[in-house]
């Protein structure tokens, strides 16, 4: 704490002074007040594992050291890539399924309350599938491949889109709709000119979900796969990392899925912010 | 569909058109209008009043007296449970009609999304119009209010009183004859509203236009209306009709003036006599 608090003072000052220019770009003081810390407790609680686990002498196939993690990953750094790889584009690829599909079915569904009613039940109950009991059928209809680890990805992921964008569809402003409603405008215009501007913010709410939850299920898709999954995979390194107790390696593929999920989910958060531009409150707001 | 684009020329008549009365079908015309909800509630018992081309109408009343929900059906959002609403002759909801009238809300009402510009030329674009044409006059409706300068910011950028300017002038933009305005200052702080409220009159001049206009404060009632229409609550109904029998252009001073304070006390008699009737 001693070690922190001239750096306290110095962000004091600077929080003071940019009180006065609203819109700028973060100063290196700031970053550090922002992301330091996650990064303190990051490097407290990786300590603390080490030093326990040296002193409690546990052999790596239980616990491994955080540098006992560190070092499999390096020496299995290209496998390692390449199963991350792998896994990337069978998510990605579910998600952007997910997304795509989930706005389509979402504005259809918005179109009338009857078409709404009568699709909701079942974009819940692709929700509620308990997807452990799901995958291996989609492996036995798509083979272990592929297909079927980009199908389990998808239905994870695309709930999050579905229920996000209809609540963003019927979200619109009654006084918009009665001014619409006066000047004539047609079906169409009200779908493209108010209610997807409307839901945009809600779609890019949903995605955010949906991306974590599309490497998820890729992941799932992998691990049911198993073997047969030709292609390799996160999944399918934790499966034979566990099956051959390389606990080292299993948590290195772990904290990698880790990884990738944090940047995917800072990607779509740029993503938002080019969607959401200058006008909505979530992407003007500087997050500190 | 598109005949309100090309008219504007036949703007002759100017504010206070008495001799107009006998020839030109009115503005609007409410009668023996009736509103019950669902709910088998009351919303608006047995008015009628009808309003001439050219005049500048308030309509005052408190909370809850159906003012807005009336105002809303001449605009054609909602119909009258019974009674008849005529505007330029025919029916609200008939769609050439609502190229001649023009709605003024509460809040600004413009798109977060969209800058000044695309919002103003919103009714434009919604009509089929091309995009240099509709921002050619997008851009016009804007120097009408003094908000050229706007043209490419976001609405959040703008002042609660600019916002709606910005409102105004889209209403302005597909060139109505009737401007239909509820309680569009409410909001907004005294002075920004005194000053919206001569911007509105200088508009409705120098676009030879008709206002109907629903508000619960009478000082601007009085400050813009030739003729004020005083509702009650519950029962809904119509009190009286006042005259306000000043010139225009009305600046400012007018607010000071004997007539100007005689007006505010009628109008209010008529709303205090009404309640005392009632408990």
């Amino acid at each position: 704490m001693s070690l922190q608090s001239p750096l306290v003072a110095e962000e004091d000052v600077s929080q003071e002074l940019s009180v006065n220019p609203p819109e700028r770009k973060p100063r290196l003081s700031e970053r550090l007040r922002q992301f330091g810390p996650p990064l303190g407790i990051f490097v407290f609680v990786v300590g603390l594992w080490q030093i326990f686990v040296t002193a409690l002498h546990l052999p790596v196939y239980i616990f491994p050291t955080p540098s006992a993690i560190v070092t499999a990953a390096i020496d299995n750094l290209p496998s390692l890539l390449q199963s991350a790889y792998h896994t990337f584009i069978s998510a990605m690829l579910g998600f952007l399924l997910s997304g795509l599909f989930g706005v389509l079915v979402a504005v259809v569904m918005s179109q009338s309350k009857w078409i709404e009613r009568s699709l909701s039940p079942y974009a819940v109950v692709l929700q509620t599938i308990p997807i452990v009991a799901v995958a291996p059928i989609l492996i036995v209809w798509f083979g272990a491949g592929f297909t079927a680890i980009v199908a389990v990805s998808f239905i994870i992921a695309v709930f999050p889109v579905i229920s996000n964008t209809v609540l963003g569809l019927n979200s619109v402003d009654t006084n918009l709709a009665n001014l619409l409603r006066l000047y004539h405008a047609s079906r169409w215009q009200f779908t493209w000119k108010l209610r997807i501007p409307t839901a945009l913010p809600y779609i890019v709410g949903g995605l955010r979900i949906s991306a974590g939850s599309s490497l998820i299920g890729a992941i799932v898709g992998e691990y049911v796969a198993g073997i047969g999954g030709s292609q390799g995979g996160l999944g399918y390194s934790i499966i034979v990392a566990a099956t051959q107790l390389h606990m080292d390696y299993l948590f290195a593929a772990a904290l990698t899925a880790c990884i990738m999920g944090i940047l995917v989910y800072l990607g779509v958060g740029q993503l938002g912010r080019l969607l959401l531009g200058k006008w909505h409150e979530s992407s003007i707001v500087v997050e500190n | 569909m598109f005949q309100y684009m090309f008219k504007g020329a036949n703007a002759v008549s100017v504010g206070i058109a008495e001799q107009g009365r006998q020839t030109e079908t009115p503005a609007v015309v409410v009668e023996k209008v009736q509103k019950r909800y669902a709910s088998g509630t009351v919303a608006i018992r047995n008015v009628s009043f009808s309003i001439k081309s050219g005049e500048f109408v308030s309509l005052v009343g408190p909370s809850g007296c159906g003012k807005s929900t009336l105002l809303r059906m001449i605009a054609g959002l909602g119909e009258a449970s019974s009674g008849n609403i005529r505007v330029y002759g025919e029916s609200p909801t008939v769609s050439h009609v609502d190229n001649r009238l023009s709605f003024v809300f509460q809040d600004a009402t413009l798109m977060p999304w969209r800058t000044v510009l695309p919002n103003v030329a919103l009714p434009l674009e919604l009509a089929g119009v091309s995009k240099r044409e509709r921002e050619q006059r997008a851009l016009s409706a804007l120097r009408l209010v003094g908000l050229e300068h706007t043209a490419k910011s976001y609405p959040r950028e703008l002042s609660g009183g600019m916002r709606m300017r910005v409102s105004l002038a889209r209403a302005l933009v597909s060139q109505p004859k009737l401007l239909l305005l509820d309680e569009p200052f409410g909001a907004l702080d005294e002075l920004t509203r005194q000053y919206l409220n001569g911007e509105l009159l200088r508009l409705w001049q120098e676009n030879a236009l008709t206002a109907l206009f629903v508000t619960h404060n009478v000082f601007e009632a009085v400050f813009l209306s030739q003729r004020i229409v005083v509702m009650t609550a519950q029962p809904s109904r119509i009190a009286s009709f006042v005259e306000i029998d000043a010139p225009y252009p009305r600046d400012d001073a007018f607010r000071s003036t004997p007539t100007f304070g005689d007006a505010v006390g009628r109008v209010l008699e008529c709303l205090r006599g009404e309640r005392g009737m009632e408990e």
